[in-house]
């Protein structure tokens, strides 16, 4: 028998994302014998947006921020508002299919090992999945993400892994998860602005002997609406994401392979002022002082 | 505030005006406490091309660029190939927080934009035209002053320098006006004049050139000139920048304790170089006549060695001495022992620093009047201005200076302190600073724009990308160090490497610097190998030569030997053949006689052979002609064969049309038959009825005539009948009475109906 979940949805005051969001929600209610919680957190500081939301859908919960605080800490704010026990990630460019929560609740509440279970992602709604099944690799005390290469049958169990497919981590844009284990050990700050910290988090949780499954019955789909790229410049963007690369090697690698990537930086280091790449430098610098 | 320089030349490589104020300026700022960093570049064939060398001075750093190709090139010796991203590499590496380009001669314009794309705000000092034109003493090679505006001109002149460059090597010197018949002055002049489509579309490309050039000059943040003049000349070529005028500084010049009294003789001081231009020469010629009553002295540090030459001619006459270099520790000596410095420029000036080292020696100064050095120099106040190039004005003031030494001691009264370099690198800092808060508030106005939560991390991004190279590693360094300590992961030791790293010796230049070696080695060692493998190929070209030579040389043998045996016989055939011989000599003697005659014929025969050759070539001219005349007819008969084909099918096209014409006569023809047939008709019926209008006519005539005849008639016989009836009345009424009477008047009315 299902229960409520409490959907937390980051925005920036994008009216039609946001509306087309909601009407996947409204399609997954059909299916559903309890009423979700949609909690709305808006980043974007204009307060006319609330009013819109209010007046065009009243089921759904506010909170406005006056500032924009980023990614972490509207998902935080929203599941500290949430009424119940699960709560749903989803940005609002994810339109969830038919049975997706139906299917992601079901796993969560029958594998209690599981910390997060997130949908099969199709990229802009075709069949071509290039953001499930993530993978961790270490080369060269460098951790990177692959995407695994496995068949799904969409809307299905899969045969190998009739429980869910495990993953390195799940996708921060589309994700449920409990509240209570969330609260007590959230999106790591040293991650902020942005990038990683879901990785991270999926991580933490391996390391904690819980898991991270992929459940191929729920799917989603993820129509490409990137904020941050249109408002950050490119050189912010990667400095985030490298700088975040490193940080989270130096938390989770192993001893040995920890030795490597510090080894591998200190000649990096010399390598980069040889050939004068500055960012390089500047990449670990920011990495070692949030470290 | 951490300040870069950029100048084109540096001491003590070169020691001129510019270099050294550029170097005082690095000393003063470096005093003040700031980080000072120099980018010079120095020009050396055959080294390794865009070489960065740096030298630690006292408390502030040389960075030396060496520029090696592209110096034969007119375009590259301006911007080397690669000088730019030389110059932006040397940024990203010292991120200074302002770049002054004091000179950029050798790397371009460029660098402005160079340094503006890095955030990074840039000052401009035009210390001479060089940034609206090549010719930056505005004077052509032929030492005619030039426009910067005149791009043909501008054309001319760099063609001038390359006939310079081919006769004297002396690219860019100038050439006095002279011996008209030497060949360089001679093609100077014809190039000087010269307009062809070459120089044409050599003021095209150099249009383009200067355009570039002064449109980056536009961008950078600050522009300055030390003197109005130039600050116009620079509006005047299209500059939009604001000009700021403002005089340089110049660093302490310490002159030893001196006499106030002027010398006797009065001594005179020339420093700078020996260039046409300087016009020495003009100065040499003045002298003439005043040897007893003036002491010349002349210092140069560099010049043309023509020019030097000539000087020297000059001088040797006069006893003067062409002196050489001075550092500037005798400078002070120099100005000591001087009672005015002279500088007779022949080119329009800008602010000579000389001028202002003089005057901070106390020493008045003899100048060119050029509305430049009317901005430098107070004529009557601190030192005279003379006609340019004026013989007789220079040697009249310079006999007045000898012979009034009231007029020096009066003169150096007036002579006013200049700026010193401290006050100069003081105005600087204030404008650097203004210059950099702009940008920081402009990068911050960036960091405003951002969501809230990431202004922190783009602010220390900013920061982070503020630091040199140098921090960048040392602190990176460090940091992994204290992570790898913390985490008990024993890293190599750093610190060396990176003090080499980020010493003074740079040997991450070295070692860059070495990578580009080591790939020019290989360059250089894969060219030896090639040239090894040709020298190999000809090696084995040669040993196959060699073996062919000896299996010649064998045969040659077996045939010299062949040939021995062959003589040997030979002789043997000789003696029969001397037998022979006597016989034949006998039947000779007969021949001889028969030959004669036979000669004498042969002779005719030869006249007739000259005869029938001279004929011959006659033949084979004409032969040629006919030849000629032959293809010009076939040429002919081909345009007749041509014009026949045209004119068969213009026949057949005439033909056809001639055949309906043919048709259309026959048509007319025949219808014009039986016109003339209708007409012949028409004439006999005209005929007809004249002849029957006639015989009317006749007729009518008759008719008339009898019908006058029968009117006659007719009148007559009414009469009769009324005579006749007024007879019958008469009769019948004496007859027969009334009845009677009436049937003849009946008889009488019928008769006149008839008629």
């Amino acid at each position: 028998v299902s229960h409520p979940i409490s959907i937390v949805i980051p925005t920036l005051a994008d009216h039609d994302l946001l509306s087309r969001a909601l009407e996947s929600l409204q399609e997954q209610q059909r299916t559903r014998s309890c009423v979700d919680e949609i909690l709305v957190v808006d980043d974007s500081g204009d307060e006319t947006f609330g009013v819109w939301l209010a007046s065009e859908h009243p089921q759904v919960r506010v909170i406005v921020h006056p500032v924009n605080l980023g990614f972490a800490r509207s998902v935080l704010d929203g599941v500290q508002a949430a009424s119940h026990e699960q709560v749903m990630f989803l940005n609002p460019d994810v339109l969830l299919r038919p049975g997706c929560l139906e299917a992601l609740q079901e796993t969560l509440d029958s594998q209690p090992h599981v910390a997060a279970v997130a949908p099969y992602v199709l990229l802009n709604g075709t069949t071509v999945s290039a953001e499930s099944l993530p993978h961790l690799l270490v080369e060269e005390g460098l951790p990177r993400i692959e995407r695994r290469e496995l068949e799904v049958n969409l809307g299905h169990a899969h045969r190998d892994f009739p429980d869910g497919i495990p993953v390195a981590f799940a996708l921060g844009g589309a994700c449920l998860l409990r509240r209570d284990e969330y609260l007590a050990a959230p999106f790591d700050s040293r991650f902020e602005p942005f990038y990683w910290e879901d990785v991270d988090l999926g991580q933490c949780a391996w390391e904690a002997g819980r898991s991270v499954l992929v459940d191929p019955r729920a799917v989603a789909e993820h129509h490409h609406r990137g904020t941050i790229g249109a408002r950050v410049p490119e050189s912010l963007v990667r400095a985030a994401i490298e700088k975040n690369r490193l940080l989270f090697a130096w938390k989770h690698l192993d001893e040995d392979d920890l030795a490597e990537n510090l080894h591998n930086l200190a000649a990096r280091v010399i390598e980069h002022d040889l050939a004068e790449d500055r960012e390089a430098l500047i990449w670990l610098l920011m990495a070692l002082e949030q470290n | 505030m951490r300040i870069a320089l950029l100048v084109h030349a540096f001491p003590p490589r070169s020691m001129t005006g510019v270099e050294v104020y550029s170097e005082a300026l690095a000393r003063a700022f470096a005093v003040l406490g700031h980080e000072v960093e120099v980018l010079a570049c120095e020009r050396e064939r055959g080294a390794l091309h865009l070489k960065q060398q740096r030298e630690q001075r006292d408390g502030w750093g040389v960075t030396w660029l060496t520029l090696s190709e592209g110096l034969d090139d007119e375009g590259q010796r301006r911007q080397a190939p690669g000088g730019v991203a030389a110059c932006g590499r040397w940024l990203d590496r010292e991120q200074p927080d302002v770049l002054h380009v004091q000179h950029f001669l050798g790397l371009g314009a460029a660098v402005i934009d160079e340094a503006r794309r890095r955030g990074i705000p840039v000052v401009f000092t035009a210390h001479d035209a060089f940034a609206i034109c090549d010719e930056y003493t505005l004077l052509g090679p032929d030492m005619r002053a030039v426009l910067a505006s005149d791009r043909q001109a501008l054309a001319r002149c760099r063609l001038g320098r390359g006939v310079l460059d081919q006769y004297l090597g002396a690219h860019d010197g100038w050439l006095l006006p002279g011996d008209d018949s030497l060949p360089v002055r001679r093609e100077l002049e014809e190039v000087m004049g010269e307009t062809s489509e070459r120089v044409d579309q050599l003021a095209c490309a150099i249009d383009g050139q200067l355009r570039a050039r002064l449109e980056a000059v536009d961008r950078a943040d600050h522009v300055e000139a030390p003197t109005a003049f130039l600050a116009q000349k620079l509006l005047s070529a299209g500059l939009h920048s604001k000009v700021h005028v403002r005089a340089c500084g110049i660093p302490p010049v310490p002159v030893p304790s001196r006499s106030s009294v002027p010398h006797s003789p009065l001594r005179a001081l020339y420093l700078g170089g020996y260039f046409e231009h300087k016009g020495v020469h003009v100065l040499l010629e003045a002298m003439n006549g005043l040897q007893d009553e003036l002491q010349l002295t002349l210092r140069g540090c560099h010049g043309s060695s023509d020019y030097i030459g000539q000087l020297q001619g000059l001088a040797g006459d006069l006893g003067v001495h062409v002196g050489g270099a001075f550092t500037r520790e005798e400078l002070g000596g120099l100005f000591a022992s001087a009672d005015l410095l002279v500088l007779p420029s022949l080119w329009v000036e800008n602010a000579p620093f000389v001028i202002r080292e003089a005057f901070a020696a106390g020493v008045p100064v003899f100048a060119s009047d050029t509305p430049a050095l009317r901005e430098s120099v107070r004529d009557g106040v601190d030192g005279r201005l003379l006609p340019q190039g004026d013989v007789s004005a220079w040697r009249e003031a310079l006999r007045v200076a000898a012979s009034d030494r009231e007029q020096i001691n009066k003169l150096k009264a007036g002579v006013q302190s200049p700026k010193g370099i401290e006050q100069d690198a003081s105005e600087l800092l204030e404008i650097y600073q203004g210059l950099v808060a702009r940008a920081q508030g402009a990068a911050h106005k960036r960091t405003e724009r951002l969501p809230e939560h990431l202004r922190g991390f783009a602010q220390r991004h900013g920061e982070l990308e503020g630091l040199s190279g140098r921090e960048l590693l040392v602190r990176a360094v460090q940091g992994l160090q204290k992570l790898a300590s913390s985490r008990g992961v024993p890293l190599p030791e750093l610190e060396g490497a990176v003090e080499m790293l980020a010493s003074n010796h740079r040997l991450r230049e070295r070692l860059a610097e070495g990578q580009r070696a080591s790939e020019w080695r290989e360059q250089l060692v894969e060219d030896r190998a090639r040239a090894l493998g040709h020298a190999e190929s000809l090696r084995e070209q040669a040993h196959e030569r060699a073996s062919s030579e000896s299996q010649r040389a064998d045969w040659q043998t077996q045939v010299a030997d062949e040939g021995r045996e062959t003589l040997r016989a030979a002789r043997a055939e000789l003696e029969l053949s001397e037998r022979t011989c006597q016989e034949w000599l006998a039947q000779l003697e007969e021949a001889q006689q028969a030959g004669d005659s036979l000669r004498k014929e042969s002779d005719w025969l030869r006249e007739s052979l000259a005869q029938g050759e001279l004929e011959h070539r006659s033949l084979e001219q004409s032969q040629e002609q006919a030849k000629q005349i032959s293809e010009a007819q076939q040429e002919r008969l081909d345009d007749l064969e041509h014009s026949l084909r045209a004119g068969a099918e213009s026949h057949e096209r005439l033909q056809a049309f001639a055949e309906v014409l043919r048709q259309r006569i026959e048509a007319s023809q025949s219808a014009y038959a039986e016109l003339q047939a209708e007409r012949e008709g028409a004439r006999q019926h005209e005929s007809f009825l004249e002849e029957r209008l006639s015989a009317s006519g006749e007729k009518t005539g008759r008719l008339e005539q009898d019908l006058e005849s029968s009117r006659a008639k007719l009148q007559w016989r009414g009469q009769e009948m009324r005579r006749a009836v007024e007879e019958g009345q008469r009769f019948s009424l004496r007859f027969f009475g009334r009845r009677l009477g009436q049937r003849l008047e009946s008889w009488g009315e019928r008769e006149g109906d008839q008629q």
